[in-house]
């Protein structure tokens, strides 16, 4: 197996014809780990959509492995190797946790048993609320059931648009332990967070973004 | 492949079963919209039953209006939207599957109550399997034909005259030979002919539309 | 290829975009005038529809085009979905208003027609109401267009529109035509179509011609004001103002 790695190269984007940055270019190889600053409106969500293919870059490529890549200006499909965790947490608030976490794991084509989605739900703290329906979850919660994929999937490449946000400093934690472990087992993370995540065992490396 | 598809429809029919309450709703409008009529034209039989095709199938489409601006809504705000986009399963067979579960939810509850509203309007009754066939196989075209429309004004908070402007159009066909079925049905006419076409229609529909879908779903969010 | 390449350019199609508008233009414009000119005052009057078939010379060609222009707009859709060819999508967008027109004028001519052949102005004749339906398809194109506001977005949803529209259009046509025939009766009858004229077929033809070169122009003129528009904030069209 080829280990993961990706590749961006003068890469343009915007929302609509608004140009947010230009030609930005960085490599992330297994192992690594990124996190994207830049102040408020500067594209870090944008970025991120562009990386998993959501939209189309307004110039430049996204390398993703040895795959063929992109042509220029048209948008990356990683699917397989992806699990991105976006600013909304793609929760059904007439669903169960365990029964989002359900349809989120077989669209993303990964065959995981209802007990498996138990037990993560357990170690995340939240087996108590595992049978009620998301709406009446708090904020914390819901993030946390959406981040609970990160312990089900398999994907290589993790792209995290505010992981952290309403999460207390316990959950912090074990979100940094996992994307640490993530990291280490030869993986990829590229992230965007206000609050401070201590990684303890990954070197993160910043993607500036500088609006134009 | 398909157990995605299973997967997505049965998540559906089960949102569709806990909020069973807007099924009802658009019940009540699909039969409302047929009580109210008669108050308009005067109760003469004969009036009733010749604009009855007429006013099943726009009954139908105003509900299927209604109802389909929230098929892909709530997944477009919530983020699951961007995980079908993302899936590394076909979009367009995802799409179906949401449009499998929306008809079974809704216009399959039209089909069931069509023959009391047609009784109602004095239809005989020997028409009646005609006119359920003709809502069987028409309605799910109308709602494949619809996620072509509202796939595309997802990104619009507020599209629902813009989405009758895109969808009615379309629906034309499906109009005609649905009402044509129907009044031949009751004129004691043949209606295989229309019910045929209906049928080459949902064919149509169900092998090209989902594709259509896919498209417009990752238009409206890039 | 590279000729392609060279004209997906988008100052290069600015510029020379100016020269081919003029050169449909002008002959676009002399075309339709004798075509009209001919059909209105030359050609000899029907024998069955006395003076109210000269209409038809302008009947006629807006229908064509409203046709065409919908095709056109629609194999554009198909390539700015593909190939994101922004050219393309400017064409759809800049073809649409002037289609809906013709298609427009297409429905009145045909009604003013149809007032001393049918005795009213309106008659749910099938060619007629397909007509009318292309008429909505335009506008359903026009109102997604103006509604959202991402001009790309907007562009790549006219184009599935378009396209989907266009497979529709048949369909259409063929499901009204089998409404007509079976509940309208043979009320309107086709007036046996004997071989035309020379002398009125060649202005009908000259009249079709003149305006499609009409559409090409008021076309390209659309692009250029909507290529402008879109690439406001680019450099080339900032230095296009600034020198001028």
């Amino acid at each position: 197996m080829t280990q993961p790695r990706l590749l961006v190269r003068n890469l343009s984007c915007g929302r609509g014809e608004r140009a947010l940055f230009h030609d930005l270019d960085f490599e992330l190889r297994g192992g690594e780990a990124a996190r994207v600053r830049g102040e408020n409106g500067c594209g870090k969500t944008t970025l991120l959509r562009t990386l998993a293919g959501l939209q189309a870059p307004h110039a430049g490529t996204v390398h993703w492995q040895s795959a063929t890549p992109a042509r220029d200006g048209e948008p990356v499909l990683l699917q397989d190797d992806l699990c991105f965790v976006g600013h909304e947490n793609a929760l059904n608030g007439a669903l169960t946790p365990s029964e989002n976490l359900d349809v989120l794991m077989r669209l993303a084509a990964r065959r995981v048993s209802v007990r498996a989605i138990r037990q993560v739900l357990a170690e995340l703290g939240l087996d108590r609320v595992a049978e009620r329906p998301c709406e009446r979850l708090s904020a914390g919660q819901k993030r946390r059931v959406s981040l609970a994929r990160l312990w089900l999937s398999e994907a290589p490449l993790w792209l995290l648009d505010e992981p952290a946000s309403a999460l207390d400093v316990e959950s912090r934690a074990v979100l940094c332990a996992r994307i640490d472990a993530h990291v280490a087992g030869g993986g990829i993370v590229v992230f965007t967070t206000h609050e401070e995540l201590t990684l303890t065992h990954t070197r993160v490396r910043a993607i500036e973004l500088t609006p134009c | 492949m398909l157990s995605v598809f299973w997967a997505v429809l049965r998540r559906d029919l089960l949102l569709a079963f806990r909020q069973r309450g807007v099924l009802v709703h658009h019940l009540l409008f699909f039969v409302l919209v047929v009580a109210l009529f008669p108050l308009g034209t005067g109760a003469d039989a004969r009036i009733l039953v010749t604009v009855s095709p007429a006013l099943i199938w726009m009954a139908v489409l105003l509900a299927a209006l209604l109802s389909l601006q929230r098929l892909f809504r709530p997944d477009y705000e919530d983020g699951t939207l961007e995980q079908y986009v993302l899936s590394p399963e076909p979009l367009a067979l995802i799409a179906l599957a949401k449009v499998a579960a929306y008809w079974l939810a809704s216009g399959l509850v039209f089909v069931m109550a069509s023959p009391l509203l047609v009784l109602l309007l004095g239809v005989p009754a020997h028409a009646v399997p005609v006119i359920m066939a003709s809502l069987l196989l028409g309605t799910p075209t109308l709602g494949l034909v619809g996620a072509i429309g509202t796939a595309l004004t997802l990104s619009l908070p507020r599209a629902g005259l813009l989405l009758s402007l895109l969808i009615f159009p379309l629906y034309v066909p499906v109009l005609i030979f649905g009402a044509g079925a129907m009044r031949a049905a009751i004129a004691g006419l043949p209606a295989a002919g229309a019910l045929y076409l209906l049928g080459a229609l949902l064919a149509l529909g169900i092998t090209t539309a989902p594709i259509a879908i896919a498209a417009a779903l990752k238009i409206s969010l890039e | 290829m590279l000729w392609l390449h060279r004209f997906g350019s988008l100052p290069y199609f600015y510029r020379i975009s100016r020269p081919i508008a003029l050169a449909l233009a002008v002959p676009g414009v002399l075309l339709a005038a004798y075509g009209v000119y001919g059909g209105l005052v030359e050609a000899p009057v029907d024998y069955q529809q006395g003076d109210a078939f000269r209409i038809l010379y302008i009947h006629v060609p807006s229908a064509w085009l409203s046709l065409f222009g919908y095709t056109s707009m629609a194999v554009a859709g198909f390539v700015a979905l593909v190939w994101r060819l922004k050219l393309a999508e400017i064409f759809l967008v800049a073809a649409a208003p002037v289609g809906a027109s013709f298609t427009f004028l297409a429905l009145v001519t045909g009604s003013i027609w149809g007032k001393p052949m049918w005795g009213t102005w309106w008659v749910w004749d099938a060619r007629l109401t397909s007509e009318l339906i292309l008429l909505f398809l335009y506008l359903g194109v026009i109102a997604l267009h103006n509604a959202i506001e991402s001009p790309r977005t907007a562009a790549r949803a006219c184009s599935l529109l378009a396209l989907v529209g266009v497979i529709n259009v048949p369909i259409i046509h063929y499901s009204v035509e089998w409404w007509n025939t079976l509940h309208q009766g043979p009320t309107v009858t086709r007036f046996g179509r004997p071989a035309m004229e020379m002398d009125m077929l060649v202005p009908l033809l000259c009249a079709a011609l003149g305006f499609t070169l009409i559409f090409g122009w008021l076309t390209l003129w659309g692009m250029r004001a909507q290529l402008l528009w879109r690439e406001r904030r680019s450099r080339w069209v900032k230095r296009l103002f600034s020198d001028g």
